[in-house]
């Protein structure tokens, strides 16, 4: 009499385990880059994590971390505390000179400044990955009446990285005037966007 | 600054060793023609023992006890049948399972029950017998003494490890493949191997020097690291046994082809260097044991490298082609691994898979560096 | 077995049903052939097979430029070899289904047969059989003694040799080599953890890009970095938050001989702080030396040059002031090709395009090129442009691409500059002047939390590998029989996996030992009256007795 062989109990584990394993393992590859490091000319596009993407948050004043103590140095050498702003909303906007989607917001940010001015509100830059010349250039080419901070090296974005990063070229982080971070704006600002942001993080009590 | 005289001293070294090896060979040609000595003959299949054997591969009829020998056999799992069912020189039904393998055609082994390995069983004296047998080996030994020589002055002269190009590469896997071919031959009784390994040797060489000459210089910053004794080593080391072992697999493939042409009755060009090599299933086990060697140091030379490519281009592993070369050799040696354990691919099909494993090692060294540009670019020759 | 072939005949007459696989026969049946030695043979060659476009097409991830310059060579080609994810072939997904499926036979094999050598290695070796003589490597002999006093020596002998025994009523069994299936599986185990070391890196790991000009320094964020390539699961938090300074970098090449001009070391002198604000170090980054910082690995893989422009516009204003990396197009004079952009002048935005040379020198066809990669001549040379660069309309553009749709070329014939030169520019645009030169180094950024799993895994597996073979699995048995006078001893062996045909070699030499030892009396036994025999001298002859007790026991 034939009879099916007698398969263990076990013998479903196996086929268990792998299934499961098999899963696991699509869902990393599919997605990670596997992009290698390879020849001795850098690969760069020279974009520099600059894109087209947008990306717009608010954070509700009972979850807001607190803001690193920046200092530094503006472009023109006077110094510059984040703390010592304490009481005023905090503007502070990433921008390079050789950035597009900055140069395209400047107008935007310089006409806010200008519209806010009365009010306890600061626009401070933060020039990332430039040099002095050119970041004048700039300024001058925008009217940019805020000063910015000289960080070539990005090292403001650095003292951000545990909190909320300015995840790209150009990115705006608003401060409240506890010196918790409030918005956090990914991308290009338009006008009406980062004025809502402004007046919301102005009015909260805070 | 190299060393110009040591250099030279290098070159004339290298030349020397071909000469060498050239008339080694000459003489391992006249130990064919002239000295019929018998070797170890095979013996016949044993047909009662095959027919035992083949009994116990389903485990179920062959009686309690030597079911019981199965090695905890699951009647239902015919991935875990006994290895005894290889001894039918591959046409037994069922895989074996085993990574390390059943032996192929062990009932032809010889009556001498030693086998191969015979380490003072088979009861052949340890050195070569008859004068141009002798004499072959002492100018292969004394070919592959000049040849270490000439790699050794050639290190001295650029004081670093003489492996940074294609010229050095070459001239030290054929060195490699000499030494494992006098060590095979003193091991295991295989001096007839002599004339087989040096030709291919002595081509290469003499392209090598001809072709692909580079002179003692200083290596790139890349190279330029202890790694390069690691890592390079192993390869050469590894290269040398795949070499040894791919020539015996064709001696093998002609043995085989020999001896069917015999038992079918017809005629056979080989007969003459047939009788005085040993039966195919001796071969098949010499290159088999060429792979167990290679296979395990060509892994940890791969290995190797993986560690000096993170220590130096921070990764461990990117694709690069001579990565990805290494990775494709490595896994058709592995298929060849494999395929001993699988019924039906024994045999001749695993000689070919080993072949294939070969001329992949071969592209690896040859078509990547010359052909395709990576990371790995460092065959030192003029583009 | 004819009387279950009768049965099954019956059983079958008797039932009109065939018997049906249903689905859960089915996926048993595949999960088998999934499993089996042959299907690992054919996934093996298929992976092979599979990996060598991968090493003939350019990949995006090795070098994109090749990529790029495969689309202008084949344009009717590419699109289709980039739709079969022949550009990236080790991260397509037929790729992923070989090494998947490979896998999973791998584990799917090798689970079970953990457990199976888990219990049978528990269990002591099966009883001797009765028929010696079917094994395929046996023999006897005569023994003086007694049969169990035989037995028991020979248990002795075998113990000494660290064989597990099992005795019986005149027999004995003996295995050994359970070391074998060991490595085997802990080969497989491994590679199946390299598998998960790789995962780990690439869910966890990153790798990051950044060139970086002497005299500058980067945060280790992802604004600042030039390419970045996260794992699935790393955001920008997740960055170890280090800084570098590269103070200076210097790089020497060779002078005299047929290596001129090839390089002979790189040196990027570093300051680093592992946390922002905290103590800085120094460090001196070269090639097969890199730096460990927070468990990140920055490498030095490539340099080249940045020349110093400073551009005056036309308003007098001093616009553009600051190294620009130029990158190498030649190795060997590094000659380099760069991209100003100055989209702040007045009254015309700028933009030049252009070379620069480290040791330049004219053709005699009135082309420039550099002869040697250090900067023993270095000179610059440009075309100038004038309208808009399009950087204002807000469009991302690459830093070392210039865009001239919307400018005009200024009619300014391209000459050599020396450091300190200017080219006046025309129409009152301004003036650019090559003040200097700087050179700048690339670096990679790596982490990969997978590394050390891989590394343990690959070398457990190398481990494997080896016990696996070196030991082989065999049995061995003994039988002491009485037979007249004298007792009967009969040996026999078998092994599992042996291939390489060592095991004949081992058999014989315990045979020898065993003739020795036992076939001679212990001492003489005097209550039988008998004069002790010589004992027999061991032979290298010997093992052609056993040969011929072999051929005898057929």
């Amino acid at each position: 009499m034939t009879r099916m062989p007698r398969v263990a109990r076990t013998a479903w584990v196996a086929p268990v385990l792998t299934a499961v394993f098999v899963g696991a393992w699509t869902l990393a590859v599919t997605a990670c880059d596997s992009g290698a490091i390879g020849a001795n000319t850098p690969v760069s596009s020279g974009v520099s994590f600059v894109g087209s993407t947008y990306n717009s948050e608010f954070f509700a004043p009972g979850s807001r971390s607190l803001a690193p103590a920046v200092t530094g140095t503006t472009l023109t050498g006077k110094p510059f505390s984040l703390t010592a702003e304490r009481g005023n909303v905090v503007v502070l906007n990433f921008w390079g000179s050789w950035c597009a989607p900055c140069r395209g917001e400047a107008p935007v940010l310089a006409a806010l400044s200008r519209r806010f001015q009365d009010k306890p509100v600061r626009f401070v830059g933060d020039n990332v990955l430039d040099y002095p010349a050119s970041a004048d250039a700039f300024e001058r080419t925008f009217n940019v009446g805020y000063p910015s901070l000289n960080d070539p090296g990005e090292h403001v974005a650095l003292a951000f990285h545990d909190t909320v990063p300015p995840s790209a070229i150009p990115s705006t982080i608003i401060i409240d005037r506890t010196g918790h971070i409030a918005a956090r704006v990914v991308g290009a600002v338009s006008y009406d966007g980062l004025e809502a942001l402004i007046v919301a993080v102005l009015d909260d009590k805070s | 600054m190299p060393n110009s005289a040591l250099a030279q001293v290098s070159n004339a070294a290298l030349v020397s060793a071909i000469m060498l090896y050239g008339f080694a060979m000459l003489a391992y040609a006249c130990d064919f023609l002239y000295n019929r000595r018998q070797t170890e003959v095979a013996a016949p299949v044993r047909p009662a023992r095959a027919t035992v054997n083949s009994g116990v591969l389903v485990g179920a009829g062959a009686g309690p006890d030597l079911a019981d020998h199965n090695f905890g056999a699951d009647p239902a799992d015919p991935s875990e049948l006994a290895d005894l069912s290889g001894l039918t020189d591959g046409h037994g039904s069922g895989g074996s399972g085993s990574a390390g393998v059943s032996s192929a055609g062990r009932a032809g082994a010889g009556l001498a029950g030693a086998g191969l390995a015979g380490a003072g069983a088979s009861g052949q004296p340890r050195w070569p017998a008859g004068p141009w047998l002798r004499t072959a080996f002492v100018l292969t030994c004394l070919g592959l003494v000049v040849h270490m020589g000439a790699i050794v002055t050639r290190g001295l002269a650029e004081d670093r490890v003489p492996w940074g190009n294609m010229y050095e590469f070459i001239s030290a896997i054929t060195c490699a493949a000499v030494l494992f071919l006098t060590l095979a031959a003193v091991k295991f009784r295989a001096y007839y191997m002599g004339l087989f390994v040096l030709l291919p040797v002595v081509i290469a060489l003499a392209v090598d020097v001809v072709f692909i000459y580079t002179p003692a210089g200083a290596v790139a910053p890349a190279l330029n690291s202890y790694w390069i004794a690691i890592h390079v080593t192993g390869m050469i080391i590894a290269i040398g046994m795949y070499i040894f072992g791919a020539v015996v697999t064709v001696l093998y493939l002609m043995a085989s082809r020999h001896e069917r042409r015999v038992a079918a009755g017809q005629e056979s060009a080989v007969a003459g260097i047939m009788a005085q090599l040993p039966s195919s299933t001796k071969l098949d086990q010499l290159a088999y044991r060429a792979i167990l060697f290679a296979f395990p140091a060509w892994t940890f030379a791969v290995i190797a490298g993986a560690i000096w490519a993170d220590h130096a281009w921070g990764r461990y592993w990117g694709w690069d082609p001579k990565e990805t070369w290494s990775f494709i050799t490595w896994v058709v040696y592995a298929a060849f691994l494999h395929a001993r354990a699988t019924a039906g691919w024994r045999g001749r099909r695993a000689a070919y898979i080993q072949l294939l494993g070969f001329a992949c090692l071969m592209f690896n060294l040859v078509g990547v560096n010359l052909w395709i540009t990576g990371l790995h670019s460092y065959a030192g020759l003029p583009h | 077995m004819t009387a279950d072939v009768a049965d099954v005949a019956q059983a079958a007459a008797a039932s009109p049903e065939k018997p049906r696989f249903g689905p859960v026969a089915w996926l048993r049946w595949g999960w088998r052939q999934l499993t089996s030695m042959r299907t690992a043979l054919v996934l093996l060659f298929l992976l092979a097979l599979a990996s060598i476009p991968g090493s003939v097409l350019p990949q995006e991830g090795i070098d994109p430029a090749a990529v790029t310059q495969y689309y202008t060579a084949h344009p009717a080609l590419a699109p289709i070899v980039a739709r079969l994810s022949g550009f990236d072939v080790f991260g397509s997904p037929w790729f992923a289904a070989i090494y998947l499926l490979l896998f999973t036979s791998l584990a799917g094999c090798v689970l079970p047969r953990a457990f199976r050598l888990a219990k049978s290695s528990r269990q002591p070796p099966p009883k001797a059989p009765r028929h010696f003589h079917r094994l395929p490597q046996a023999t006897s002999f005569a023994a003086a003694r007694p049969a169990e006093e035989t037995l028991e020596s020979a248990a002795g002998l075998l113990r000494r040799r660290r064989f597990r025994l099992r005795t019986g009523d005149g027999w004995i069994s003996a295995e050994k080599g359970y070391l074998h299936e060991v490595g085997n599986l802990l080969f497989h185990i491994a590679l199946l953890g390299l598998l998960g070391s790789v995962a780990l890196g690439g869910l966890f790991g990153y790798k990051a890009n950044k060139l970086l000009v002497a005299g500058n320094s980067f945060a280790n964020t992802p604004t600042a970095l030039d390419v970045f390539h996260p794992g699935r699961l790393v955001t920008a938090t997740d960055l170890q938050p280090f800084s570098i300074t590269m103070t200076n970098f210097s790089a020497s090449y060779i002078t005299t001989g047929t290596q001129r001009g090839e390089p002979s070391s790189f040196n990027a002198e570093l300051r680093y702080t592992a946390q922002y604000g905290g103590p800085a170090r120094k460090y001196d980054l070269q090639v097969n030396h890199p730096l460990n910082v927070d468990g990140v690995q920055v490498f030095l893989i490539g340099h080249g040059y940045a020349p110093v422009f400073k551009v005056t516009d036309g308003a007098g204003q001093v616009v553009f002031n600051q190294p620009v990396p130029f990158i190498p197009v030649d190795t060997t004079g590094l000659t380099s090709d760069g991209v100003i952009k100055v989209p702040d002048a007045s009254p015309q935005e700028l933009g030049f395009s252009g070379q620069f040379l480290p040791t330049a020198y004219e053709t005699i066809t009135g082309t420039v090129a550099s002869a040697f990669p250090a900067a023993e001549l270095p000179r610059v040379i440009l075309v100038g442009y004038a309208g808009n660069l399009g950087l204002n309309s807000g469009q991302p553009q690459s830093i070392y691409s210039l865009d001239t749709a919307q400018m005009h070329q200024i009619d300014v014939a391209p000459k050599l500059l020396a450091p300190g030169q200017s080219m006046v520019l025309p129409h009152g645009l301004g003036k650019l002047t090559f003040t200097g030169y700087r050179q700048w180094a690339s670096l990679a950024i790596t982490y990969d939390p997978g590394q050390m799993p891989a590394l343990i895994s690959a070398l457990a597996a190398l481990g494997g590998l080896i016990m696996s073979f070196l030991v082989r699995r065999r049995r061995i048995f003994v039988r002491a029989g009485s037979d007249g006078g004298g007792t009967i001893v009969e040996l026999a062996g078998l092994t599992r996996s042996d291939a390489a045909g060592g095991f004949e070699a081992e058999f014989a030499e315990l045979a020898v030992e065993f003739e020795r030892e036992l076939s001679g009396p212990a001492g003489p036994d005097l209550a039988r009256g008998d004069d002790p025999p010589a004992p027999t001298a061991p032979q290298a002859g010997s093992a052609d007795e056993v040969a011929l007790a072999q051929s005898k026991g057929e």
